[in-house]
């Protein structure tokens, strides 16, 4: 199904890209820009959200076929009103003097009842329109649905957890079943690779949806929704919520970031180690305790909260408490994929934070971590950033006042509890133990 | 306008009326139809179309001031004016009202004023159902909005997705409002859907058989079979959320294994029959105006009833299009996606008929005729936009953002709305006896229509933008700033157009009321057999029943053709038309218990959220209610009954053998 | 058949004829209400007979949403139940499959199987009610009504027993889906069969009090199809639940 010819001009900016393995550019024709661009017109964010600017193979043949499909309606369009107006000037009859009557006696036009040739005419008509759209439909669909075999991929899948309000994404790289990358918010993704996801929910339906790269799918509890997403380009794609959730449906963003592959290799070394605990003494190991005692019951750090007595890791403590999504089926055959109950369902369900100082942004994707936004720093860990510290310091200290949430709601937890308790220092040491974590294995 | 009847208070001896005259030896039968206190008694099925209309739009205008709320929210980055809570709740309760408040009750108020005159009846079959209908509306439209000082209205959504409504996820009383509220108002459609079915098929003057029955008819007749199929289904859903919600079921509870998607497809088999209930009534009454002011008959009248009978049809087979990313799997959404586009055929098919209904004709551009071009240039917008997400690949980068907003809008405001608007305008002498101003009623439609476009076009874009639907708001970097300002002041215009209708029905009720014009029986040189009676509609409908030969009998009496097959007059529609001076005629006797059984229904509601100690009173309403209809007779039994046998208890107007046992069912 | 026909009196006859129907609005009259005292209502079913009939029609997509919702959760409650684990069982898996008292599931087919015949035989007590009235044979109607209501109440009160039954094996409405499912289906059918016994009842009452004779056999009729409606409705319920519960 091609609905257009590639323009020859962009096989020359691929190959001058040489680092991606599969550097992708829009391939619109000149004519269906001029239709994207009019209907951008005076209105264009720097936030890049836009459905019809596609940034990944995918979003861009469904942009294409919407383009299309526009076209037809709008000859459609054109035909109707310029039939409404064209018979408003050209039928239209003065209103008689006389207010009480509505015609003159006389003037009739011709009477006519139908004409059943016209009819079937026009009803022939719409049906082979509307068989034409839907060949092309189920061309597309199942082109969509078709995810190639890729034996190199470097992602198995990764799953999508939707909760109120924030993501979270567990990384499966290679096919044990157990996680081992566990993040949220933010969908680190090597470019030009097509990855599955399978997109699911702890608590009420959410939707995943990165407009520049793919169109949504909701995430429902008790159920695994395949999708796939792929970054045509290195960048940062945001996408919001689109299943209505509560409170703060409109805070919980997330990333799609396109890393080249040795940088998305890079990244996903690091982010697979676990930390180290602060030297005594230090800011960081002050804020280390307060993390202990205030935040270790909902948050987990690898390495440091998931410890048993005997010091031997619990492999359970890695995904908080994956469970309430879980298809049933998979809870007793997937060992580390755990059923929890009410209780935890609603309490306690929390972003990882071992690589949080990695990420651009938390709490639920709405505040930037870093004063200056830059792919760069998912590999040179915090080395360039300025910590937007107040920001931060602030969400930490009361975060049902930064973003609605239902933290004291009487049928359970759900959000970030405020911390009003906790003194100015403690705050200021937590910030520096999340902010200054080390981890194992590193030099 | 009252032919005041007159009715003798004591009753006949014998039985059956000792038993009725006084059910409860406390309340009399009312008698009076005229004075305030007659509405609340009237069995009369104009009085209760005039207070659909009524209660139509006050909540429309309710809904309007919600949606203003909405506006002003988002007319600029970051805005302050509704917090999350209250935003949720305002964003629900704008789209429930104007679903379920609005467009269906104004719907409904056509429905009951016309469809006994255009098919020639005295009334609906069951006189007091249908005031039960009303009052029954009107309680579960009360009993939603009291939500507001309660705890807080619904938040979750006019579409309530589950788990999302579960006591865990919204622990207040907001969405035991919306299911018990919804029920009561459910009650209301079936009830109303059942008698008016009844209604059309069993009490047609002579003559007119089915395929000469205007299409106005043909719609609400189609809308009322869509009625009694899809209510059954949502009230299941509600049933099913309440036992959750309040007896502790686990329909939806996700940790038991309750599937959240079950929800989804109860709603949207009854959500997308009832986008046709929404729209057809509106179908049908441009259908009427089209041709009044084209001065032609419609064109392709049976295929004007059929593609109406198959959009009824097919509306069945397209709920899944709403849930298209919900993962229902690739050969269901193929499935779906395929037969909402040919969907689209009977639509289309409608749109080309009233095309070639005005060309060639001599229109005549009043407010109702202008009224109806909208809703074929607007609706034309929401069904190509419609299109584009059957399509369902494409569908997944619209669904849920503002650009669905656009289409439905264009559909219901664009579509349904501005029709009955047009039907305002047209039915208005018919009803009332005065015209509405034609200067106010243009000034209202360009408002309208200008601020309608500037609202929901821009949505268009914004949707295509990224814009998601239902955040409480945007921030400046999204870009969505000057499309949302430009959509923020449509509403206004909205608003203000929405301000001169209002001003145009006080100022021409002034006018009429100073200097009365006599509009006469059929002021438009209009087609169907409501204009053959006077205006405003005498209490008995028709002095006489009439007789039909003809589709549009009512035209075929005032013209003819002559030897040329030139169009000439037969008659004035003065001479020809009943006068209303009947005095003879017997009709239903007004009833107190409609509107007590209905209020019974509001307190089970506040039973069922608070405490079962409200099951005595609302017990002893609904009983009350229950028994004292059940032993009244339909009927006072009155000695200027037209016809002799009496016995005969299937006559027309519904006798006393609509008894306690056939209506305890439907009510019941 | 009248309906038939009248319903096919459809064409359109050429716009020239309006010529001939010049009758005056007075002559029109006349043939009018000759007209109305001949035929009741256009289809010549009575607006009562209509009504149920349109309502029965509404019944049947209640009982089909809910019977669907049933069907649906008997799968996913099999599912479910089959894949605790033995700590998480707690109960929740009583249902069609386990819980009685030799672990065979719930129900008791034969006692549910003679509740059913006690319903079905209550239509035919029905149509021999209706009959009688027919006939003008008021004391028949009556022995023949009361039989109904009374199999009627014979069979709510088999259902209060079986779902006392198992409330005490352990299965209340909010144990599990199948719970909620089991007891709303079912539960909604009692409900329609205790209105029809109320119907029944009142008819009888109604007959006692004079104002129900073989005039008014139609009203019974009416009551008939709600009651034999009802019964089919049960014969898919039995079918569904209980005789195929796996």
């Amino acid at each position: 199904m091609k609905l257009h010819t590639p323009q020859p001009e962009t096989t020359e900016v691929e190959s001058s890209q040489a680092t991606p393995p599969r550097r992708f550019v829009s391939r619109r024709n000149g004519l269906l820009t001029v239709v994207g661009l009019s209907l951008l017109l005076a209105g264009c964010g720097d936030r890049h959200l836009s459905t019809m600017d596609p940034e990944s193979p995918i979003a861009e043949k469904l942009d294409n076929f919407l383009v299309w499909l526009l076209l037809a309606a709008g000859v459609i369009f054109v035909l109707v009103q310029g039939a409404i107006l064209y018979m408003a000037k050209q039928f239209r009859v003065k209103a008689p003097e006389d207010e009480s009557q509505v015609y003159p006696d006389e003037e009739f036009p011709e009477q006519i009842h139908g004409n059943t040739r016209l009819e079937i005419g026009w009803t022939i008509l719409p049906t082979v329109i509307m068989a034409v759209i839907a060949f092309f439909t189920l061309g597309l669909l199942f082109e969509l649905d078709d995810v190639s075999a890729n034996e190199d991929r470097q992602i198995q899948e990764v799953v999508v957890v939707g909760q109120q309000w924030w993501w979270e994404f567990q990384y499966h790289l290679d096919d044990d079943g157990i996680p081992d990358i566990v993040t949220a918010n933010e969908l680190v993704l090597p470019v030009g690779e097509e990855i599955r996801l399978r997109v699911t929910s702890r608590d009420v339906i959410h939707s995943f949806w990165i407009p520049t790269l793919n169109g949504k799918r909701d995430a429902v509890p008790g159920r695994y929704s395949p999708w796939t997403i792929e970054a045509g380009n290195a960048g940062r794609f945001p996408g919001e919520c689109t299943e209505f959730c509560g409170f703060s449906h409109a805070y919980m963003e997330k990333f799609a970031v396109g890393l080249p592959l040795d940088e998305w290799q890079e990244w996903a070394a690091t982010q697979q180690r676990d930390a180290v605990l602060p030297t005594e003494g230090t800011a960081e190991f002050a804020g280390w305790e307060v993390f202990n005692n205030q935040c270790a019951s909902c948050h987990v750090i690898n390495g440091l909260t998931s410890h048993y007595e005997d010091g031997s890791i619990d492999d359970f403590a890695l995904y908080s408490n994956v469970g309430v999504g879980d298809d049933l089926a998979d809870v007793l055959n997937q060992p580390p994929v755990r059923y929890i109950d009410k209780q935890t369902q609603v309490a306690g369900a929390a972003p990882n934070l071992t690589h949080l100082q990695s990420r651009s942004t938390f709490a639920g994707g709405i505040f930037e971590l870093y004063k200056n936004p830059d792919a760069e720093r998912y590999i040179d860990l915090a080395s360039e950033g300025t910590l937007n510290r107040g920001a931060l310091e602030a969400w930490i200290v009361n975060a049902p006042e930064q973003k609605a949430n239902a933290w004291d709601s009487p049928s359970g937890q759900r959000g970030m509890t405020p911390f009003t308790a906790l003194s100015a220092e403690d705050v200021d040491n937590l910030v520096e133990f999340l902010t200054n974590l080390e981890y194992e294995g590193a030099e | 306008m009252a032919i005041t009847e007159d009715r003798p208070l004591a009753l006949e001896a014998g039985a059956v009326t000792k038993v009725a005259a006084r059910p409860l030896g406390a309340l009399t039968r009312p008698q009076s139809d005229v004075g305030w206190a007659s509405w609340f008694t009237t069995v009369d099925h104009k009085k209760i179309g005039i207070m659909y209309g009524v209660g139509s739009l006050f909540f429309f205008l309710f809904g309007g001031v919600e949606a203003l709320m909405i506006r002003i929210q988002l007319a600029a980055p970051d805005g302050q004016f509704l917090s999350e809570s209250l935003y949720n709740q305002v964003f629900t309760m704008h789209g429930v009202t104007m679903v379920f408040l609005v467009i269906m009750p104004m719907a409904a108020a056509f429905a009951n004023y016309l469809l006994p005159l255009q098919v020639g009846a005295r009334d609906v079959a069951f006189p007091r159902l249908n005031a039960f209908s009303f009052w029954c509306w009107l309680a579960g439209a009360i009993f939603l909005n009291t939500s507001w000082f309660l705890g807080g209205a619904p938040a979750g959504g006019w579409f309530a997705y589950a788990p999302n409504t579960s006591v865990t996820f919204a622990p207040g009383s907001g969405m035991d409002f919306y299911a018990i509220g919804l029920q009561i108002v459910g009650i209301a459609s079936l009830v109303s859907a059942i008698n008016l079915i009844v209604t059309v098929l069993n009490m047609r003057a002579p003559g007119m058989s089915l395929l000469k029955m205007p299409v106005l008819t043909w719609m609400l007749l189609v809308t009322q079979f869509l009625l009694l199929f899809a209510v059954p289904v949502i009230t299941i859903a509600l049933f099913l959320l309440t036992f959750d919600r309040s007896f502790g079921a686990n329909f939806f509870n996700v940790e038991q294994g309750g599937s959240p998607l079950l929800w989804q497809h109860l709603f949207w088999i009854f959500g997308h029959p009832e986008v046709y209930i929404l729209i057809l009534p509106a179908f049908g009454i441009i259908s009427e105006v089209i041709p009044t002011f084209s001065r032609k008959p419609i064109f392709g009248y049976p295929f004007m009833v059929g593609s109406g009978i198959a959009i009824g049809f097919m509306g069945w087979g397209v709920w899944a299009h709403h849930m298209f990313v919900s993962g229902v799997g690739e050969i269901s959404v193929a499935a779906f996606s395929l037969s909402t586009m040919f969907i689209a055929v009977p639509t289309g098919v409608k749109i080309l008929n009233w095309l070639a209904t005005m060309w060639g004709g001599r229109l005549r551009f009043n407010t109702p005729m202008l009224f109806a071009c909208g809703v074929i240039a607007m609706f034309t917008i929401g069904g190509l936009s419609g299109v584009t997400h059957a399509v369902a690949p494409s569908d997944t980068q619209q669904t849920d953002t503002y650009y669905i907003v656009a289409h439905f809008h264009y559909v219901i405001f664009g579509g349904s709305l501005l029709g009955m608007f047009s039907g305002f305008y047209f039915w208005w002498p018919k009803v009332f006896g005065y015209k509405l101003s034609e200067k106010w009623g243009k000034i209202n439609f360009w408002l309208m229509l200008i601020g309608f476009n500037m609202t929901f076009g821009p949505m268009h874009v914004l949707g295509l933008q990224g814009m998601a639907r239902r955040h409480q708001s945007y921030a400046k970097e999204d870009g969505f700033g000057f499309w949302n300002g430009i959509v923020s002041a449509g509403a206004f215009v909205i608003a203000f157009g929405t301000l001169a209708f209002l001003i145009n029905i006080w100022l021409s009720a002034r006018s009429a009321k100073r200097n009365p014009v006599e509009v006469g029986p059929d002021p438009w040189d209009a087609r169907s057999l409501e204009w053959s009676t006077a205006s405003p509609t005498p209490v008995h409908n028709f002095d006489v029943e009439p007789t039909v030969e003809f589709q549009d009998d009512w035209w075929h009496r005032k013209w003819g053709e002559n030897e040329e097959g030139k169009i000439v007059r037969k008659a004035y529609p003065a001479d020809i038309a009943q006068d209303g001076s009947a005095t003879d005629v017997h009709l239903p006797s007004p009833s107190y218990w409609p509107l007590v059984l209905s209020l019974s229904l509001p307190v089970i509601g506040y039973s069922v959220i608070y405490t079962f100690w409200l099951m005595i009173p609302a017990g002893a309403l609904f009983l009350a209610g229950f028994l004292g209809w059940a032993l009244e007779p339909a009927d006072d039994p009155e000695a200027a009954h037209g016809h002799a046998d009496h016995g005969h208890d299937d006559d027309h107007d519904a006798d006393a053998s609509a008894d306690a046992a056939d209506e305890g069912a439907s009510v019941g | 058949m009248q309906t038939l026909r009248l319903m096919l009196l459809t064409k359109e006859p050429p716009l020239a004829d309006s010529k001939l129907s010049e009758a005056t609005p007075a002559e029109a009259t006349e043939t009018v209400t000759e007209h109305t005292v001949e035929h009741g209502t256009t289809t010549g079913i009575s607006n009562n007979k209509l009504l149920m009939w349109a309502f029965l029609g509404s019944e049947c997509l209640l009982f089909g949403a809910l019977i669907s919702t049933y069907l649906l959760y008997k799968e996913r409650f099999n599912d479910f139940a089959a894949n605790l684990a033995p700590f998480e069982q707690d109960g929740r898996n009583i249902g069609p499959r386990f819980g009685g008292e030799d672990g065979e599931g719930v129900f008791d087919i034969p006692f549910t199987s003679i509740s059913s015949f006690i319903l079905l035989g209550s239509s035919l007590t029905m149509v021999l009610a209706l009959s009688a009235i027919r006939r003008s044979e008021y004391r028949s109607f009556r022995i023949w009504t009361l039989t109904t209501a009374a199999l009627g109440s014979v069979f709510i009160a088999g259902q209060i027993y079986e779902f006392t039954e198992f409330v005490e094996k352990g299965l209340g409405y909010s144990t599990n889906i199948f719970g909620s499912a089991f007891f709303t289906l079912t539960g909604f059918h009692g409900v329609h069969v205790s209105i029809g016994i109320v119907m029944l009842l009142a008819t009888y009452i109604m007959h006692k009090q004079g104002r129900l004779n073989s005039d008014k056999a139609e009203t019974v009729e009416i009551v008939g199809l709600y009651w034999h409606f009802v019964d089919v409705v049960w014969i898919l319920i039995f079918t569904i639940v209980y005789l195929f519960p796996q």
